[in-house]
């Protein structure tokens, strides 16, 4: 495969986000008063970091590694304090905050080697997909399963079930084969997951309704 | 790029492709399954309550049947005996036709009352008045209704299942309570209807006695179903007291 068709691929995702960011806000005022409106932010410094200063950096030679491990680290707290904002159980909301620690503590114990960074996208990942699992429960258990494509948590929340189910044996399946996750063919499999991570949001905000989103 | 890397793309890909079309298809055939077993519950829960608002209005005819018999026997049966005697006993024609009078009057407002239209087209507040009217008429028990506040219209079913708690509970204070005294209080709030219902009866100990011949459950279970809160106090000799709470 040509290293162009792999730089098209990557510039795609950049692509995917800027446009869930734009589509955020333009339904923006259907989510204003739940607590989903943190995502309009969300995306846009997704945008910002991976797309604009992420390659900026690479630009000027600067290493960027922390930029991404941080982004690691703040948008997987960012899904746990939304998942304990709306997660009505009292068991969850106990199990995210001890999730959160968990990830927090194991972050920073991987941060202190590059090697290791890896591990905290799959544990942050695992936990994401728990939380998710209990949202989904929530929602399956309430009057929402009824018009549940207009619910804009449950869209987000697939975007998440999907996107980190496939990112977790995607990381430690080329850590098995001892192949470089920013090696140009594997370029597909991350524009396939970003496909669906992003495709989901703009389906979210596209559909969803003011009178679904008021907690 | 070499065999091996190929290799391994081929698996990883393969591996990441599966994992996520299975969730996918798991997601959507749990979802399926929840929706239709919501259906059903909705469903199920719809038919049991019409069926409980028919049930509520066949006891209310009952109620009413019953009523009209008390009334025909107690009232009319009464005047006409009256006549009867003052006719044998040769009272002045002017007692007669007065007792007749008399007589048709309560018939005829008999029969406006339980004419089916009127029934029908009754408020809440009307269907209590033409209760307490009766009480009062009959000197079943002294009783009265105040209304306060700014009138709200409700649904006519909601309607139907307030009136009939009330009616059990006026039908325990008639049969049960020698009571003497009943007042009804129909509050209207910006955003909750609160009635209260009180009599100055024998009343009883909520806790000791196994009121299941009073109604009491089903009288809080008809409530739940309109969305609203029936609560009963009752202390022995003071008198027992229904709250009927509903938020518009």
């Amino acid at each position: 495969m040509s290293s162009s068709y792999a730089y098209f691929l990557s510039y795609s995702i950049n692509a995917l986000e800027l446009i869930a960011a734009i589509v955020a806000l333009i339904h923006y005022k259907k989510y204003a008063n739940s607590s989903e409106r943190y995502f309009l932010l969300f995306l846009w410094a997704t945008f910002f970091i991976d797309s604009i200063l992420g390659p900026l950096s690479s630009f000027f030679n600067i290493d960027n590694t922390w930029l991404y491990y941080g982004y690691t680290g703040v948008s997987f707290l960012f899904y746990y304090l939304w998942y304990h904002t709306i997660l009505a159980e009292k068991l969850f909301k106990t199990i995210t905050k001890v999730l959160s620690v968990v990830f927090m503590v194991l972050y920073v114990l991987n941060g202190t080697n590059v090697e290791f960074q890896k591990y905290s996208f799959v544990i942050g990942a695992s936990f994401v997909l728990i939380l998710a699992g209990f949202h989904l429960h929530q929602l399956f258990n309430s009057d929402y399963t009824l018009k549940i494509k207009y619910k804009l948590s449950f869209w987000i929340t697939i975007a998440l079930l999907l996107f980190n189910i496939g990112m977790i044996p995607f990381i430690l399946l080329s850590k098995y084969f001892n192949i470089w996750v920013g090696n140009s063919i594997f370029i597909i499999i991350l524009f396939f997951l970003n496909l669906v991570l992003y495709g989901s949001y703009i389906i979210g905000f596209t559909w969803t309704k003011k009178k679904y989103n008021h907690f | 790029m070499d065999e091996k890397e190929i290799q391994s793309f081929l698996i990883i890909s393969s591996v990441v492709l599966f994992i996520v079309i299975i969730t996918m298809i798991s997601l959507f055939i749990l979802f399926k399954k929840r929706k239709n077993a919501l259906l059903l519950k909705n469903e199920f829960e719809k038919k049991h309550f019409e069926q409980e608002i028919s049930k509520a209005q066949i006891e209310i005819r009952e109620e009413t049947f019953r009523n009209i018999s008390w009334e025909l026997h107690d009232n009319i049966g009464q005047l006409l005996t009256l006549a009867k005697i003052q006719l044998q006993n040769n009272s002045p024609v002017d007692d007669v036709k007065g007792t007749l009078n008399k007589c048709l009057k309560e018939l005829r407002d008999l029969s406006k009352i339980i004419s089916p239209d009127a029934l029908k087209n009754m408020s809440l507040e009307q269907a209590i008045s033409g209760e307490i009217d009766r009480f009062n008429r009959l000197n079943f028990i002294e009783s009265q209704l105040t209304i306060k506040g700014q009138q709200t219209k409700i649904d006519s079913k909601t309607e139907i299942v307030f009136f009939r708690i009330l009616q059990e509970f006026f039908s325990n204070t008639i049969k049960h309570a020698k009571a003497t005294h009943l007042s009804i209080i129909l509050n209207y709030q910006t955003d909750m209807l609160i009635i209260t219902a009180k009599d100055n009866g024998l009343g009883f100990d909520l806790d000791k006695q196994k009121h299941s011949g009073l109604g009491l459950t089903n009288m809080k279970n008809r409530a739940k179903l309109v969305n609203a809160n029936a609560t009963i106090l009752s202390e022995p000799n003071i008198g027992t007291k229904l709250t009927i709470t509903y938020k518009f």
